[in-house]
């Protein structure tokens, strides 16, 4: 495939200021409401063993409180779809699709076999995101929602939380919050190396994404773990996640080629007034690469 | 040994039924059969299944080979026509091992495959 060649400026010390400078004129508390969200059900005896036996994550009742993601991977340990879920008990575990996507329902409903499992369209949920500079809700008060992530920054706390019907939280309003639109919110990820996982998103693996977090290493055999567990025992990540800015809007999973001759692959990208920033993966090796020259274009 | 088996259907070697045989025996069981089948899961997307079971359930094909009784569920026979099941004991040996043409990769280890 041509690779474009495009102006693509991984940030320079004098841009990384000017992202600081972005989130210095932002009032946190802050939120975004996205209403657009399916959610489903798996149903059955073996549905635990089923999600188990295919995505990165172990999945069992530790606490049914509590929720997670796990991520679906290919053979090749290539990101299928990520997942948030809860086990409710030994035979139901709700989740929902990072990407949305029904595609993702039809790959899970074809892995059913000769077991007991059944996948429901369960009620449509809201999520909600929070940044916040401290902590301002406990994890308890989690508990009652469909789902949550709490990602602790480093100069802040981001809360994801998906709900049905109305959010509420004891001891907390959201009146006394700025909401923030849906590109502010992005630009905020974008900061913090964070991206909502977009099938468009061909031949990337968890590792190389800062997917860690959602990876057993001891639980054995899952679809991928032999190229995941390789990659990560022998140290052979070859990529890494960058800020980038660019003057032209880009594709997601589109490769690009920058006129410093280092080339990566698109995965997110969002519009900052007239420019446009977003994550790209490059190669590590590249890195070390990245000229003066090349951060002042 | 002359076999009547179809082509597209599932073969189990001598030393292979031997050895279920041999299981079954352990476990005390008069009537039993063999059940093969695929699920989700392995490094490679489908992994093999392998049971002593006490006879058939409702929507399994039964292959009768060497004495032994064979089911396999009708939603796993796609992955499993032509198959061969072989054993292979002593130190080095893999246990059973199944020979699939329907898999296009199979992982390290053999126990699942991609099709």
């Amino acid at each position: 495939m041509l690779n474009h060649l495009v102006v693509v400026v991984i940030l320079s010390q004098f841009n990384m200021y000017k992202q600081e400078n972005f989130l210095k004129n932002l009032n946190f508390p802050l939120f975004n409401i996205n209403q657009k969200n399916n959610s489903y059900k798996l149903t059955g005896s073996d549905s635990i063993s089923f999600l188990d036996r295919i995505s990165t994550n172990k999945i069992e009742i530790f606490d049914q409180k509590t929720s997670s993601k796990t991520i679906l991977t290919d053979n090749k340990g290539s990101i299928i779809d990520i997942l948030n879920y809860k086990v409710l008990d030994n035979n139901n575990i709700i989740f929902n699709l990072e990407s949305n996507n029904p595609q993702t329902i039809d790959y899970l409903k074809k892995l059913i076999i000769v077991e007991d499992v059944e996948i429901f369209e369960d009620n449509p949920i809201k999520k909600i995101t929070i940044y916040s500079r401290k902590e301002i809700i406990a994890e308890k008060n989690l508990f009652s929602f469909c789902f949550y992530n709490i990602d602790k920054l480093e100069d802040m706390i981001r809360y994801e939380i998906y709900f049905k019907g109305n959010f509420n939280i004891t001891n907390l309003s959201l009146e006394e919050f700025e909401k923030i639109s849906e590109t502010t919110k992005k630009r905020i990820d974008i900061q913090n190396n964070l991206f909502e996982f977009d099938t468009k998103l061909k031949k990337i693996n968890p590792l190389e994404t800062g997917l860690i977090d959602y990876i057993s290493f001891n639980k054995g055999c899952y679809v991928g773990q032999e190229v995941i567990a390789r990659l990560h025992n022998y140290k052979k990540i070859s990529r890494e996640i960058i800020k980038f800015q660019s003057s032209e809007n880009m594709i997601i999973n589109a490769p690009f080629k920058s006129q410093d001759n280092i080339s990566g692959k698109i995965l997110s990208i969002t519009k900052d007034k007239t420019e446009f920033v977003g994550l790209c993966l490059i190669k590590k090796k590249d890195v070390g690469k990245i000229s003066s020259d090349f951060l002042l274009i | 040994m002359t076999s009547k088996i179809p082509l597209n259907t599932i073969k189990i070697s001598e030393k292979a039924c031997e050895k279920v045989k041999e299981f079954a025996a352990n476990e005390s069981r008069d009537k039993y059969g063999l059940k093969v089948a695929v699920r989700a899961g392995g490094c490679s997307g489908l992994e093999y299944i392998l049971e002593i079971v006490d006879g058939p359930d409702e929507n399994d094909k039964i292959i009768s080979q060497n004495g032994l009784e064979v089911y396999i569920p009708k939603k796993a026979y796609i992955f499993l026509a032509g198959t061969f099941l072989d054993y292979s004991d002593g130190l080095n040996g893999k246990g059973f091992e199944f020979i699939n043409p329907n898999a296009k990769s199979s992982c390290g280890c053999g126990d699942s495959f991609s099709v």
